[in-house]
């Protein structure tokens, strides 16, 4: 197991307070991910597969519990360093695109870079020209996003996530929101360039079909503690 | 259902629904708040405009002095005739006075009706013979009968035949009779009533509804050396009044110096008591017309300079002009009817006499003022009442001066330019108060669409979301309608004082309350459905992003460019048609102010095209920063900020529209107002002379000749000048004609400095030129046009000056005209000629100053203070002076426009301006977080800061800020002298446009204090968001 990039989450326990009362969104014993290895996320929905990723991306406090990634955990560090570790190590994927729509395509890969500064991994990042064109997507790099198809724009996406490089990949349902065959293709690239970059891919899906192409499946249930079933690679 | 679900949902979003309402409370209360401060204000014109007036009404017996006669008229058979019945008329001219009536004519002309039968007329019994018509009525003219003289207690009997020509009712109207004197030239009818006695007249008119008290007054001019005492002599011609104590009692300025009014002794003036050395118990006696004298004992003395009442001119020509006798006495009514009277009636019969001022007597009735209505127009129908009440009392024989009406339908005039120039200046807080709902419901609507299309997706059609829209609005706007009244009310009452807003009728600010509500609801409600309608048409799926890239409809339709154009050609076709010179407000030509209001649509024009030119601009420079793209891009937060509102610019733009236009209100409206004030205080100045005037009256106990004006510079003052100068003090003669005028004599060297003299009032020279003429030439007098034009004299010419007009000194003086002038300052009723005072007292060297003008070291009301305060310690602590300034003659003024609390207005537009900076601020922040949240969510997932997010924020929101400031300090300051120049007649000077620069900091210091605060609170909430659910939510 690579330590560099692995994940170790402990006794999770992520509770909200509404009127109604204190939800419990999540509670995860242990999950644990080998560096460099990828792994699907799944479970009914509420379980906490989106909260748990969270979490782990250190965007969420959890009320109890550790998250590692690697040599830091990320659970216990302040905000300041935590937002530094996120930019420098974990590129994020969601169903939505989440591209600034003001922002060309090269420019939204640009801003990744830009905002990861002197922060960035010791790898040598992608260029956005050089990424787009290993996307296929080099001819669209001066457009705007709402000048491109739901697939090209996730595509965009995950290129935005992996252009720095990042030791761990998380990824919230990208293909939910895509026709089958750019569903095939995102999961084919994100797949790709995780295995490229030796990176640790975390992926939420709801689709079996996509979560076998993982070399590990986690379900989460509604009711802890949450059950883990390995799959061969 | 519906409603249950939108008012959940209302509930449910808190800071959404607030902000909302806020705008709607804004708009409302700045509505109601505008109609309350009219009302306010309206309630206080009738109060202001009645305030200066003497006496509220005059009634003038018309019965002059010798015309005691009475006509009698009867017929013999009375009452119903048949055609052909013969009937006498009966004419009995009575004297019943005991003085002869002279040259006595009566004139007897029948009706139709009646036809006369020719040498059927007799007088006293004898038959009139030679005539082949009615000796009565004789003639083409036709002439009546002289009867030559009507001895005293005689009685002349006319008589003649007049046959009916058809059946009639006889009555007065059937012959029309009436006769005339030489002391009574004005045909009196036959049958007239008899002449009501003063104090039974004063009396009845005082038992009428509304009326506080009728008293009444005789005056009448006697010639010089009429007052005589201890062997002493008044020589000036004297004023003889006479009025009761309890007229005096209610005359704060008839001031008793010494003892006090008597049933059968007399009052002096404090000048002629000097003049006469006359004490209380001395004798005075009094000169009459006819030769006779009488004796009075001195009873009291008193200072009558100020006396209005017992002053003002009462003829029509210059009615109201303070025409002051120095040599004046006061006796009780008794003695003026018994002596006074009798004495002007037998000079007046006497022939070959000719009376110029026989004795006026009146009654003068005060109006009780209390239950006056508050707003002049209702007060003046309540005054119009009164009068016609009065003038039915013993009817016919006088006429009524109805001053307090005809100063009310000024202040009617008055009240309802200042309701319209109130409304309209208080507009545009109207307009922004909608577009700023509208700015609200279109930022906060954009916010719905997601919660729009998920309920399309469950089933709701358009018609629901309008229904939900519908209802969410009228909720909405309801409540911010009472919030917005309640706020209204509060803050007109706290600027304009709870006094006089108090003082406006319940029913008033019931309408008003009624008004603003509805005005307000239905603008900003307006406003709110609107935007929410076309955000609900809108295609659910239309891309975010190509939205906040589309460029506005103002812009696509060129509303600026209409909108410059509209400014252009208004403007060019109000200069060509001299639409901008309106006529001022005058109470003296009863004439209100007239003002062009249609041409106040140019500076709300300016505002409008101004603003959207400003966003056009602001639009079209952030586009052309945009960098082209690449995948370079540089550090974040200059190059988001660049990207974004390169890309956006007119998100940026529209905010800055609102900006904009709040920032040019608060300019325009803080331009507007010190321009105002310092017109009026420029006009002010102008009326009073100077900034201070100062007369040494005649209760002051040492004389203060034309070089001891330096007593008068104190701390504070800088300048003193004296001056001479009266009503009627010189006679002017040419060599054409001559009149009686008023001359100033002003020393040269020091009146250019106290008096604010304009070079355009000089048409032939400069002041100064026309000053320094005075002071090298010692033959020099400047003449008024007016008086030239009169005189038919013109420069060069000799003009003839009798100086101390009726006193011992007069003396008559050549002099050449060196100059013209149109009006000079300090002089309000008019003067006719100025000359250099040194060479007025070299030729009458008893004379001293009327008064001094002084100037303040500053022009600001502190320097008034301060001068005014040193004064008061100093010769005014040793003396009694009547110290008067610039600032009491604006409290004086009787025009209802001065009482304009245009101060007030601006409070209440800039505090409702400033609160909507804010809001606007705030709603462009906000409505960013809520457009962009999911931007700066995803940003946050990449790792910016949280400091770069809250900078980009800021950055944004300053741009707005800034841009918006800038622009509307330009565009105020162009709409505030387009509002200085449609309001011009409002001033008597031409006033000239100030802009108080620290006045705008407040604005402009709140716009970027509300951006910072908001961006903060803003960031707090950025980081408040929750980025697991946001950044997954499609």
């Amino acid at each position: 197991m690579s330590i560099a990039n692995s994940i170790v989450a402990r006794d999770l326990i992520v509770d909200y307070t509404s009127e109604a009362g204190t939800v419990r969104a999540l509670e995860c014993a242990a999950f644990c991910v080998e560096g460099g290895s990828n792994v699907a996320v799944m479970g009914p929905s509420g379980c906490g597969k989106s909260t748990l990723l969270g979490v782990l991306a250190g965007l969420a406090h959890p009320t109890s519990g550790t998250v590692r990634i690697g040599d830091e955990t990320i659970s216990g560090l302040p905000e300041r360093q935590r937002v530094r570790f996120r930019r420098r190590c974990l590129g994020m994927v969601y169903q939505a695109d989440n591209l600034l729509p003001h922002l060309t395509v090269e420019e939204n890969l640009g801003l990744q870079l830009a905002i990861c500064g002197n922060d960035m991994n010791t790898l040598r990042p992608f260029t956005p020209g050089d990424l787009l064109e290993r996307l296929g997507l080099g001819s669209l790099s001066k457009r705007l996003p709402d000048q491109l198809s739901g697939g090209q724009r996730q595509r965009v996406a995950v290129a935005r996530a992996v252009i720095h490089r990042p030791a761990v990949i998380f990824a919230d349902e990208p293909t939910g929101a895509l026709d089958a065959e750019s569903a095939q293709t995102v999961i084919e690239l994100l797949v790709d360039v995780h295995r490229e970059m030796a990176a640790t891919l975390v992926l939420v899906t709801h689709d079996p079909n996509m979560a076998k192409r993982l070399q590990r499946v986690v379900t989460l249930s509604r009711s802890p503690p949450a059950s883990e079933q390995r799959r061969a690679s | 259902m519906l409603a249950k679900y939108v008012l959940a949902d209302l509930a449910r979003n808190p800071r959404r629904t607030l902000s909302t309402m806020l705008g709607v409370s804004l708009g409302v209360g700045l509505f109601c708040a505008i109609l309350f401060f009219v009302d306010g204000l309206s309630a206080s014109m009738t109060q202001r405009a009645v305030a200066p007036l003497s006496i509220d009404m005059q009634r003038i017996v018309t019965e002059r002095v010798g015309g005691a006669l009475t006509l009698a008229q009867r017929f013999d058979p009375a009452g119903a005739v048949k055609q052909g019945d013969r009937i006498r008329v009966i004419l009995e001219l009575h004297n019943p006075s005991d003085v002869t009536a002279n040259e006595v004519t009566v004139r007897s002309i029948p009706d139709a009706g009646l036809h006369f039968v020719v040498g059927s007329a007799t007088l006293n019994g004898a038959a009139l013979t030679g005539y082949t018509d009615n000796p009565f009525a004789h003639g083409a003219g036709p002439a009546g009968y002289n009867l030559g003289v009507a001895a005293a207690g005689t009685t002349t009997v006319i008589g003649y035949i007049g046959e009916a020509q058809h059946d009639m009712q006889l009555d007065d109207t059937a012959v029309n009779s009436s006769f005339s004197s030489r002391e009574s030239v004005v045909p009196v009818a036959a049958n007239k009533p008899s002449v009501v006695p003063l104090a039974d007249l004063a009396q009845s008119i005082s038992q009428v509804e509304g009326v506080a008290a009728a008293r009444q007054l005789s005056l009448v001019d006697l010639g010089p050396e009429s007052l005589s005492s201890n062997g002493r002599t008044a020589s000036a011609p004297a004023k003889l009044f006479g009025l009761d104590a309890d007229y005096a009692a209610h005359d704060p300025t008839i001031k008793l110096i010494e003892g006090g009014h008597s049933a059968d002794g007399a009052v002096l003036s404090v000048e002629s008591s000097k003049a006469m050395r006359a004490k209380i118990g001395d004798n005075v006696r009094v000169a009459l017309p006819d030769s006779t004298c009488f004796d009075v004992v001195v009873s009291g003395i008193a200072d009558l300079s100020q006396a209005r009442s017992l002053f003002s001119s009462r003829r029509g020509s210059d009615l109201e002009a303070f025409i002051y006798s120095q040599n004046s006495m006061i006796v009780s009514p008794a003695v003026f009817s018994e002596k006074v009277i009798p004495a002007f009636e037998r000079a007046a019969t006497a022939r070959g006499s000719r009376l110029k001022n026989p004795p006026v007597r009146e009654i003068d009735i005060t109006v009780d003022r209390r239950f006056l209505d508050a707003d002049p127009a209702t007060a003046m129908i309540q005054t119009k009442r009164i009068a016609a009440a009065v003038g039915a009392v013993a009817a016919h024989q006088d006429f009524l001066l109805d001053n307090i009406s005809n100063t009310l339908e000024v202040a009617t005039g008055d009240a309802t330019v200042a309701k319209r120039l109130f409304i309209f200046l208080g507009l545009p807080g109207g307009f922004l108060a909608a577009l700023l709902a509208g700015y609200a419901g279109n930022v906060l609507a954009d916010a719905q669409r997601r919660e729009q299309a998920t309920l399309r997706i469950r089933g709701a059609s358009r018609r629901h979301l309008l229904r939900m829209l519908a209802i969410r609005t009228a909720g909405l706007t309801a409540a911010g309608s009472l919030v917005g009244l309640i706020l209204g009310y509060l803050l007109a009452s706290a600027i304009l004082g709870h006094e006089s807003l108090a003082r406006a009728t319940t029913s008033r600010l019931a309408l008003s309350a009624l008004l603003g509500c509805l005005g307000g609801f239905c603008a900003t409600g307006l406003a709110l459905y609107i935007t929410g309608r076309r955000n609900i048409d809108r295609e659910i799926n239309e891309d975010r992003a190509r939205l906040s890239r589309a460029v506005p409809l103002w812009r696509r339709a060129r509303l600026d460019i209409v909108g410059c154009v509209v400014v252009l050609v208004g403007t060019a076709a109000a200069l060509h048609a001299h639409a901008f010179d309106g006529a001022s407000g005058s109470v003296y030509f009863g004439r209100s102010v007239t003002l062009n209001l249609s041409l106040l649509v140019l500076p709300i024009a300016v505002w409008f095209a101004g603003s959207l030119v400003a966003a056009r601009v602001v639009g079209t420079v952030l586009h052309r920063t945009q960098p082209a793209s690449t995948g370079a891009v540089g550090a974040p937060l200059p190059s988001l900020y660049r990207l974004s509102v390169g890309r956006r610019p007119w998100a940026i733009g529209n905010g800055a529209i609102i900006v904009t236009l709040i920032v040019a209100l608060s300019t325009s409206l803080a331009g507007f107002t010190s321009s105002f004030d310092a017109a009026k205080a420029n006009d002010a100045r102008y009326a009073t002379g100077s900034d201070i005037r100062i007369v040494a009256g005649p209760t002051a106990r040492r004389t203060y000749t034309t070089n001891q004006a330096g007593i008068f510079i104190t701390d504070g003052v800088a300048q003193a000048s004296p001056v001479v100068y009266s009503i009627r003090n010189v006679i002017l003669r040419s060599a054409r004609t001559s009149d009686p005028a008023n001359l100033a004599a002003i020393d040269p060297a020091s009146f250019g400095s106290v008096a604010p003299l304009r070079n355009d009032n000089f048409p032939t020279a400069d002041a100064t030129a026309a000053l320094r003429t005075l002071q090298t030439d010692p033959g020099a007098v400047l003449l008024s046009n007016h008086m030239a034009q009169f005189l038919k004299a013109k420069l060069g010419d000799t003009l003839h000056v009798l100086l101390a007009r009726g006193t011992d000194d007069q003396t008559e003086v050549d002099f050449h005209i060196t100059g013209m002038f149109e009006r000079l300052p300090g002089f309000p009723d008019g003067a006719d000629a100025m000359m250099s005072i040194h060479q007025y007292i070299a030729h009458v060297p008893s004379k001293t100053p009327d008064f001094f003008l002084a100037s303040t070291t500053t022009r600001n009301g502190a320097g008034l203070s301060r001068a005014l305060t040193s004064l008061g310690q100093g010769p005014a602590a040793a003396d009694q002076l009547q110290i008067t300034t610039r600032a009491t003659t604006v409290a004086r003024d009787q025009s209802s426009l001065a009482a304009l609390n245009i101060a007030g207005l601006v409070d209440l537009d800039s505090t409702f301006a400033l609160a909507m900076e804010i809001v606007t601020i705030a709603i462009f922040v906000f409505g960013l977080l809520l457009q962009r949240r999911r931007e700066y969510v995803t940003l946050r997932a990449q790792g910016l800061d949280l400091r770069t997010i809250r900078l980009l924020i800021a950055a944004e929101a300053g741009t707005v800020a800034i841009a918006g400031a800038i622009a509307g300090v330009l565009v105020g300051t162009a709409m505030g002298y387009y509002f200085v120049t449609v309001l011009r007649p409002l001033f008597v000077l031409p006033p000239s446009y100030t802009l108080p620069l620290r006045t705008l900091l407040a604005p402009i210091g709140l716009v970027l204090v509300a951006t910072i605060f908001c961006t903060l609170a803003g960031a707090r909430l950025v980081n408040r968001l929750q980025p697991t659910e946001l950044l997954r939510d499609e």
